[in-house]
């Protein structure tokens, strides 16, 4: 598996997807190909994290060593896997009520940690695997299954919240351009730091067939003139009108990520020093 | 005397933990025996605080009943202890000048001290020291080391106070002195201390957490040496995160392990299944606390058992090890750590807040013990690779992430034999059947428990964790009138799985049998009789709430009781007969 030139092939698994015909899924798996291909990452040092959801089951796709954990929790062993074993390309991924109803907490703690792992959550705006309901993402007022009534509670933009919350790097991708998809995923695994991609990915069963063909004439690339290291304008594009639907990186500002501050610890803990023996541990209790 | 028992109680300030410590390091240098334990009230500065420290020539398992000397810097702190500090008749008690003592003294042996001043507990120490015939030189030297990075204006202070206290020593007389040779110094640590020193000699590089009283001297202490040790701690969002990222750690190969107490665990509950069906080598430390819910988060209970054995939904094999003091919370964790990684298998290390923040000597030469490692995927497994191959031991070679050949996706739902999802009955009951067999090599492998007294005892008493010691002291009280048919003691230290047949053995040689614990609701007795028989009617209980230790005195009085054939106790009700002891 080590050969080259690297190509889509190399990453596929015979796993068939479980997904539902047409769901924007197949083309998230497609760039995630892609990306992994075009950086060359060897597949046997990738790591591709999830949690529970029709999303999650991708790790089962992508041949490398794949972790299907639980609701909401790919962030905190992701993070484990990486602070373990910083070779690895770690790479995370699930759906919007994984990340950000139930895991939200840890979110929350991957954006200001700056943790070395890219986190690509496919937004369909519902639970698609409990069968239609209301998730974070689902917009106020619309009716599933859960919300008979109309959904009382707002939806969160999740690039939003990343930027708010100190993510380093912050994206938001569209399904249904797989190119634009990959080439952000190729950035967010390149990014030192914890990189967020948050990529709309409509749910045929739950949403409407029709959603690709209503959102692709919102779609727009960010302008280019966008200082993407200025905070405040890439909030201009997050909770954004229903008629726009602004794709590319919003926000890009490295700082040390968690593994340099894991490792300027050591250093500062020890110096260039062997590693203290237990005489030396013991010494405390003497 | 052979052994002293001394005790401070003042405000926050008044340095009575301080003064606990330094004459339990001091004497832990000359040679001695030392237990020393702490008590606080719930504020985080200026509440009430307590310090116990227990001094002897001979090997010590628990606290002593009653306090042979007593300071006290205020009696309004002190009313707060009543039901923890035990005053024995004749001991001798020094408070605060002008500060009245409660009438119910009256007539003890007690003297007012003009203490005064911040470095009063140097004075009671000193003091004390001259008086009952502790190292006075050793003390010295410990006080001046503990102020040495201080202004010369503060040491001068404390080597003031140091002097005040011999000379107020000399105006009074007391009965007890300490007779003892110098011998080779002990080191002193807590039983958190050692869980974590153990896991640093088993291999441990990654630690995750989040603080929790009374565990979260383990995070501190690795956040201290694992950076030095090339290894990481990270302090997470909330226990969900800290066990998550141990998982996530272990699953790329590092040895990896969390701390909690039982709130933690109960959070902890989903993720053990995870560890325990994507077979990921995991450490818990559990340090009880009183519960349920925030119950009394600085006391000790022994009520979070049944959790522990069987937390998490589905059928969820996993270990529990439990340590009965500081020397064997060292052990547990390495011995956790071995279990863990050889049998790919979640470990919860059992453990309370008496041992965890007790401090007691030790020897470093008891600080040795076999590690062991996982069993990976070499190249002869790595042909055709199946991560959960179904082996006899249920153990299957593990590919680590970075490994060529080696990639699988794991995950929490049931899977073949390479990982994959599968829903089918056949190979859920396949897998369950290969994860529960790990269980059968355990208990071979690791028959880990104590069994002392008697062959063949009249009355066999069973017990686990830190209600051992006071147990051990009572036994060791009716030495002298008990026989060879006297009483066996039976302590599994391996919980899950239980080690039944020698404790089905165990019961079966004895004529009575006695359970004894810290649990309301008799979590132990309940979780052994789904493994063991007991005979139907002399099988008995001594249980009660935590919130105070088991005092080796009123087990003392269960097992006298028993022995001599008496059907009924004094009382009933626990707080009544520790009244009793008391009297």
């Amino acid at each position: 598996m080590t050969h080259e030139p690297y190509s889509v092939q190399d990453y596929k698994t015979d796993l068939k997807p479980v997904w539902c015909p047409g769901c924007g899924d197949f083309a998230v798996l497609n760039s995630v190909y892609r990306a992994l291909a075009d950086l060359k990452c060897e597949p046997h040092e990738t790591v591709v994290v999830s949690g529970i959801g029709c999303s999650s089951r991708l790790p089962g796709y992508v041949e490398s060593y794949g972790f299907n954990t639980l609701h909401g929790r790919a962030l905190p062993i992701a993070t484990g896997t990486k602070l373990a074993a910083p070779n690895l390309h770690v790479i995370a991924v699930g759906g919007d009520g994984d990340g950000l109803a139930i895991g939200g907490n840890h979110f929350m703690h991957a954006c200001r940690r700056n943790v070395d792992i890219a986190y690509f959550i496919m937004d369909n705006e519902i639970y698609g695997l409990t069968k239609g309901q209301a998730g974070p993402t689902t917009p106020h007022g619309d009716k599933t299954k859960s919300t008979t009534y109309g959904n009382p509670d707002t939806s969160i933009d999740p690039c939003n919240l990343a930027i708010a919350l100190g993510a380093s790097w912050v994206a938001r991708g569209f399904s249904g351009d797989v190119k634009g998809t990959t080439e952000l995923m190729k950035e967010a695994i390149a990014h030192h730091g914890f990189a967020f991609l948050n990529i709309i990915s409509p749910c045929v069963t739950w949403r409407g067939d029709d959603q690709t063909k209503l959102l692709r004439p919102k779609v727009r690339p960010v302008p280019a003139d966008h200082d993407r290291s200025n905070r405040e304008a890439a909030m201009q594009f997050t909770n954004e009108s229903d008629d726009r639907l602004t794709v590319g990186v919003l926000f890009s500002s490295p700082r040390a990520s968690l593994l340099d501050e894991v490792i300027d610890i050591r250093e500062r803990a020890s110096g260039v020093s062997m590693p203290p023996g237990r005489e030396e541990i013991l010494r405390v209790f003497a | 005397m052979n052994e002293l028992t001394f005790a401070f109680v003042g405000a926050g300030g008044d340095g009575a933990v301080a003064a606990g410590d330094i004459i339990a390091v001091s004497c832990a240098r000359e040679g001695l025996h030392v237990i020393k334990t702490e008590a606080y009230g719930p504020q985080i500065r200026g509440g009430e605080s307590s310090a116990v420290v227990r001094v002897s020539n001979a090997p010590i398992h628990a606290q002593a009943d009653t306090v042979d000397a007593l300071v006290v810097f205020s009696w309004a702190d002190f009313a707060r202890f009543q039901n923890e500090l035990v005053v024995a008749p004749d001991a001798v008690i020094f408070h605060e000048v002008g500060d009245e003592p409660p009438a119910e003294l009256a007539g003890r042996n007690i003297y007012p001290i003009a203490f005064k001043g911040a470095a009063k507990n140097v004075t009671a120490i000193a003091m004390l020291a001259t008086l009952f015939g502790l190292p006075l030189e050793a003390i010295r030297s410990a006080v001046a080391k503990r102020f040495s990075k201080k202004k010369q204006a503060v040491i001068d202070a404390n080597l003031a106070a140091f002097d005040l206290g011999i000379a107020e020593a000399e105006k009074i007389t007391v009965a007890k002195r300490l007779d003892y040779e110098r011998s080779a110094p002990h080191l002193i640590m807590s039983g958190n201390e050692a869980t974590a020193f153990g896991a640093i000699h088993a291999g441990c590089r990654f630690f995750a957490g989040y603080p929790i009283t009374p565990s979260t001297e383990i995070l501190q202490f690795l956040a201290d040496w694992l950076p030095k040790l090339r290894g990481t701690t990270l302090q997470t969002e909330d226990e969900l995160a800290a066990i998550g990222a141990v998982i996530g750690g272990s699953f790329a190969g590092v040895k990896s392990m969390t701390a909690t107490s039982g709130p933690g665990l109960a959070l902890m509950a989903e993720m053990l299944g995870l560890a325990s069906i994507a077979e990921i080598p995991a450490v818990i430390v559990n340090v009880q606390r009183g519960g349920p819910s925030t119950g009394i988060p600085t006391k000790s209970e022994q009520a979070d058992l049944l959790h522990s054995v069987f937390a998490s939904h589905g059928d969820t094999p996993r270990v529990v090890i439990a340590c009965s003091d500081v020397e064997e919370s060292f052990h547990a964790t390495v011995d956790a750590f071995n279990i863990s990684e050889e049998f790919q298998i979640p470990v919860i290390v059992l453990t309370d807040q008496s041992i965890a923040q007790r401090r007691s000597t030790i020897d470093a030469s008891a600080l040795v013990h076999e590690v062991r490692d996982r069993l990976l995927a070499t190249p002869p497994a790595l042909a055709d690779y199946h991560r959960y191959r179904d082996t006899p031991s249920g153990v299957s070679p593990m590919a680590l992430p970075s490994t060529p050949g080696g990639m699988y996706q794991t995950n929490g739902l049931e899977h073949d034999e390479r990982g994959r999802p599968n829903a089918s009955f056949v190979v859920h009951e396949q897998m369950n059947a290969k994860r529960y067999r790990k269980l059968d090599g355990i208990a071979e492998r690791y028959p880990l428990f104590r069994r002392f007294g008697a062959a063949r005892p009249h009355l066999g008493v069973i017990c686990w964790g830190s209600t051992v010691g006071p147990l051990r002291e009572a036994v060791n009280r009716l030495g002298d009138t008990v026989d060879d048919s006297g009483i066996g003691v039976f302590a599994p230290q391996l919980l899950m799985p239980l080690p039944a047949a020698p404790l089905q053995e165990f019961i079966d040689s004895c004529d009575e049998i006695l359970i004894v614990e810290l649990s309301y609701s008799a979590q132990f007795e309940r979780y052994l009789r789904g493994f063991v028989d007991f005979p139907r009617t002399r099988t008995n209980v001594y249980k009660r709430s935590g919130g105070k230790n088991l005092t080796a005195a009123e087990i003392e009085i269960e097992l006298r009781r028993l022995l001599a054939g008496n059907e009924t106790r004094r009382s009933d009700s626990p707080v009544r007969l520790l009244e009793e002891v008391i009297a």
